[in-house]
């Protein structure tokens, strides 16, 4: 078989096999590929994202629950000192009621300082993390 | 340094022209008698592989999900705890007074609003 002959066949050959391709199947075949690696690319960037919110949000409540904490116990503090030094124990018990009102006043904010917490934690579009 | 790399290719290439050629022509005849296969093969390997990311992105998907709902309990928790050890100063501080159960009650029906949350 002389080159030219060979060369000949296997050029056919090849033209016949691409004709055999689809070019709209491969077309869409490539694009579905490349559409779900897309797809997992933006779950992954969407995630840092969401994840970095997170850190900000716990740094945010930390803070909030110092500073909830350390002034209520500078309340509680005063009061306890001013319920010790009391000289009648109606003087005593009407510091005691304000140790109480103040005490529920400060968990009913700390109450809504949580569910404001909770309300702002980032959530996944179509989730239901609650 | 993919220099020599590209030149013992090209070397080994040159080396095995005529059975490459034979192998390609063979191939070549193959896919023309079997192009249906081969396409559905294809169209196969295309779907699982689609599958596959669309699994890697529902399992990212639902470890977030599952990051989310921990944390959300976690803060929950901690607001809590936070609540028990106001709670806890109030009762210590009227444990150490010498108060009636009368008393005793009357203060703590105050905080027993708070109790549910607690």
């Amino acid at each position: 078989m002389t080159k030219q002959i060979y060369d000949k066949i296997l050029a056919e050959g090849f033209k016949s096999a691409v004709d055999k391709m689809d070019p709209q199947m491969i077309f869409s075949l490539a694009s579905d590929v490349i559409s779900s690696f897309n797809d997992l690319k933006q779950m992954r960037i969407k995630g840092e994202i969401i994840l970095g919110i997170l850190k900000e949000h716990e740094q945010t409540v930390r803070r909030a629950m110092e500073q909830h904490t350390e002034q209520t116990n500078n309340v509680i503090s005063a009061l306890k000192m001013l319920i010790d030094k009391s000289e009648s124990k109606e003087e005593k018990m009407e510091y005691l009621r304000h140790l109480v009102a103040f005490g529920s006043h400060s968990l009913e904010k700390l109450h809504l300082t949580s569910q404001t917490a909770l309300n702002n934690i980032p959530k996944l579009p179509g989730g239901n993390e609650k | 340094m993919i220099g020599p790399i590209l030149q013992a290719i090209g070397k080994i290439l040159l080396q095995y022209k005529k059975p490459i050629i034979k192998a390609g022509q063979e191939a070549v005849k193959y896919y023309g008698k079997h192009h249906q296969v081969i396409n559905r093969g294809i169209k196969i390997a295309v779907i699982a592989l689609v599958q596959y990311n669309s699994y890697r992105a529902q399992q990212y998907e639902k470890k977030l999900q599952e990051q989310l709902k921990k944390y959300r309990k976690s803060t929950n928790e901690k607001f809590k705890a936070a609540a028990r050890n106001i709670l806890n100063e109030i009762d210590n501080v009227m444990e150490k007074e010498n108060l009636t159960e009368d008393e005793k009650k009357e203060l703590r029906d105050i905080l027993a609003r708070h109790a549910a949350w607690c």
